[in-house]
């Protein structure tokens, strides 16, 4: 499915070579079968490919338009380009430059502060964030609701607990985070029905999930107080 | 390569469908808990402690447990595969992930007992 997906979005380029900086970041560049457009892609997490604009010829900007914007194909299993053969590896420039014991001085863009990520990666890793707040925020919920049920002295204790303002403000974040997840969540399910798949859907899928969980979220913080 | 050795369920394929299945139950469960609360915006403890001794609720609560334990191994791997590398940390990676994933194997372990003394405790 995945491979599928790589060559939709790559549809007329195919991958030609696979070099591996010694140490550092990996990077693969893909040429056109048919023109001499090609665009590099990097590896910064070792298992995602990025592909970064300023990289992008112009002929390739006017022969697809689908390339525009930051693509990230996720990998089933590492990046696999890495295991490029021993001889093409022998060839690379990092090696070159490593026989020649010579800095590599060629810039490599990969100062993530300098890169303005779309929604659609803002909205990603806020719901990965948001996952490992609620993973957190499950103990502080559950001991809420133990007590709750545990009494009705208990009842009143957590009630008493969800009086003071701090307590109003730590259940308000982690049922935001919950809201959050819960509607990022359900655009992916919604994707895995087929629906929203394009880069343009994907784009309007991400506001939508904004807007919606933003207005839950002003709810619940409303409700709460 | 050995690059899957602490996933849920040892394929990809099948993480991903239990990652989805867990999904709509906590989500069923979440919707079902804000209902709660909307349809009773005077809750009393006998109306509250009611809702929860029902077998049905509690079947549904432990289905929600469960389904929590699932998503959040699911999630907190991809989490500690993605973030504690050896890109990120270096040769310390494996270590750090290793104890980053064990605490969390405790903390899932503590949420299921948790959560099956709250629902079946009394």
């Amino acid at each position: 499915m995945l491979a599928s997906r790589l060559s939709k979005r790559l549809r007329g380029f195919e991958r030609s070579s696979g070099v591996q900086k010694a140490g550092g970041n990996c990077r693969t560049t893909i040429y056109c079968r048919y023109c001499i457009a090609r665009v590099k892609f990097y590896c910064i997490d070792g298992r995602s490919l990025i592909y970064f604009p300023p990289f992008v010829t112009l002929k390739l900007l006017i022969n697809s338009i689908s390339l525009i914007g930051v693509v990230r194909i996720w990998l089933p299993i590492g990046p696999n380009w890495r295991q490029v053969s021993a001889k093409r590896q022998h060839f690379t420039p990092s090696r070159h430059y490593e026989r020649l014991n010579v800095k590599d001085t060629r810039p490599v863009n990969i100062d993530l502060t300098t890169i303005r990520f779309p929604l659609t990666a803002i909205l990603s890793i806020t719901h990965r964030i948001t996952g490992v707040i609620i993973f957190i925020g499950v103990a502080i919920l559950l001991y809420l609701l133990g007590l709750s049920l545990e009494s009705e002295a208990g009842f009143a204790e957590a009630q008493q607990l969800l009086s003071s303002p701090l307590a109003k403000f730590v259940v308000w974040g982690i049922v935001s985070g919950l809201l959050y997840h819960l509607v990022a969540g359900t655009k992916h399910l919604v994707m895995d029905w087929g629906f929203g798949e394009t880069l343009a859907g994907a784009a309007i899928g991400s506001r939508i999930t904004l807007v919606i969980s933003t207005l839950l979220i002003v709810i619940a913080g409303v409700w709460i107080w | 390569m050995v690059t899957s050795a602490t996933n849920f369920s040892r394929t990809g394929l099948s993480d991903w469908l239990v990652q989805r299945v867990s999904a709509i139950v906590l989500l069923a469960y979440s919707l079902f808990i804000f209902g709660i609360f909307v349809l009773y915006p005077e809750l009393s403890f006998e109306q509250w402690s009611g809702i929860f001794s029902n077998n049905a609720v509690r079947l549904f609560s432990m289905m929600s447990v469960l389904a929590l334990c699932g998503h959040a191994w699911i999630g907190m791997w991809t989490v500690a595969t993605d973030y504690l590398t050896t890109l990120q940390l270096g040769s310390a990676a494996t270590s750090v992930r290793l104890v980053f994933q064990l605490g969390c194997a405790l903390l899932i372990t503590v949420y299921l007992l948790w959560g099956i003394q709250i629902f079946w405790g009394s």
